[in-house]
């Protein structure tokens, strides 16, 4: 008698824990859904705004579409990863793109670190920016130009002069675009201004 | 007869960069540095073709074309952006009745200006 109590109550007790870890399953797959849900609806409310900071005739190429699905992603963590509690999870994710083959996502991640950790984000810039292949160095230059820092605009400064003319083009887009919307810092002016001056006139650009 | 462009640019010396590219390409060249001095121009020369950056003092170039589009003499005048800023084309896409014939951001080469501009006057 006294085994089979002992038995019926283990056996009550491995019911209920099992039950407990079902329904505890069950609460976390709801909330997961739940934030699977929101994400997807913040994404598609973000397609008309995915890259919208990426050249647009970079975006109309069919190479981009899978880009842009990545570019969503990192906007909402963007848009919803801002409180303090949330900025290690953001900064893990957004390193998380450094990983990806895609130069322009990185570069788009980057652009996306930068408030929360600039030595980080800075440096995937510079590797990008410094690479020998013009196709990872556009995407770096682009995001070194929406930086707008004087650092940014050294590295971007440093490679005028490239033997590419699409990196070249690149770099004098952002200097210009720079100096357009005055994100220049002031002790930079004179020095950009000169460096602008010797590229109307010693290049083939117009600018 | 060569053909008369009116290059409208605040920056002298974009202006004098195009303006020679232009003139040796056989282009008789008119100048200016705002949209204001553009329109007057634009108005007493009636030139073949306008070349016309946006950021510019006193009146900008998107308020200038607004104005040659809204007078008859001028509306036909076929108009090239040059600016510094990209993605801004769908402003004047959606304009009804802008002259707009194309859109350059800068920089771009001398080579593209010049295609650009041979296209639209029938030079090739």
């Amino acid at each position: 008698m006294g085994e089979f109590i002992a038995g019926l109550l283990i056996g009550l007790g491995v019911v209920g824990i099992a039950g407990g870890a079902y329904l505890t399953y069950l609460r976390w797959k709801s909330r997961t859904g739940a934030r699977v849900r929101m994400l997807a609806k913040q994404y598609q409310a973000m397609t008309d705004s995915a890259g919208r900071d990426i050249p647009m005739e970079l975006l109309a190429q069919p190479e981009f579409i899978s880009s842009r699905m990545e570019f969503r992603k990192i906007e909402a963590i963007e848009a919803e990863l801002t409180g303090e509690a949330d900025r290690v999870v953001a900064q893990k994710l957004l390193k998380d793109f450094f990983k990806m083959d895609d130069p322009w996502v990185k570069a788009r991640a980057a652009k996306a670190l930068y408030p929360m950790d600039r030595k980080s984000a800075f440096a995937e810039l510079k590797v990008l920016a410094q690479s020998n292949s013009p196709f990872v160095q556009i995407p770096g230059i682009w995001a070194l130009g929406e930086l707008g820092s004087e650092s940014a605009l050294e590295l971007l400064m440093s490679l005028v002069w490239s033997k590419s003319p699409e990196v070249q083009q690149a770099v004098i887009r952002c200097l210009v675009q720079m100096e357009t919307k005055q994100q220049i810092p002031p002790e930079y002016r004179p020095k950009v201004k000169r460096l602008l001056k010797e590229l109307r006139y010693k290049t083939d650009w117009i600018l | 007869m060569p053909k008369k462009c009116l290059i409208v640019d605040d920056n002298p010396e974009t202006v004098d960069i195009v303006s020679f590219i232009l003139k040796k390409a056989g282009y008789e060249v008119l100048t200016a540095f705002d949209g204001e001095q553009g329109l007057n121009q634009a108005k007493g020369s009636l030139p073949d073709l306008i070349l016309l950056d946006l950021m510019m003092p006193v009146m900008d170039g998107y308020t200038m074309n607004q104005h040659l589009k809204e007078d008859p003499a001028t509306k036909n005048i076929p108009v090239i952006i040059m600016t510094a800023k990209g993605g801004m084309e769908p402003m004047f896409e959606n304009t009804k009745g802008s002259p707009i014939q194309g859109y350059l951001v800068k920089p771009f080469s001398q080579k593209e200006l010049l295609k650009r501009m041979d296209d639209l006057l029938g030079k090739a």
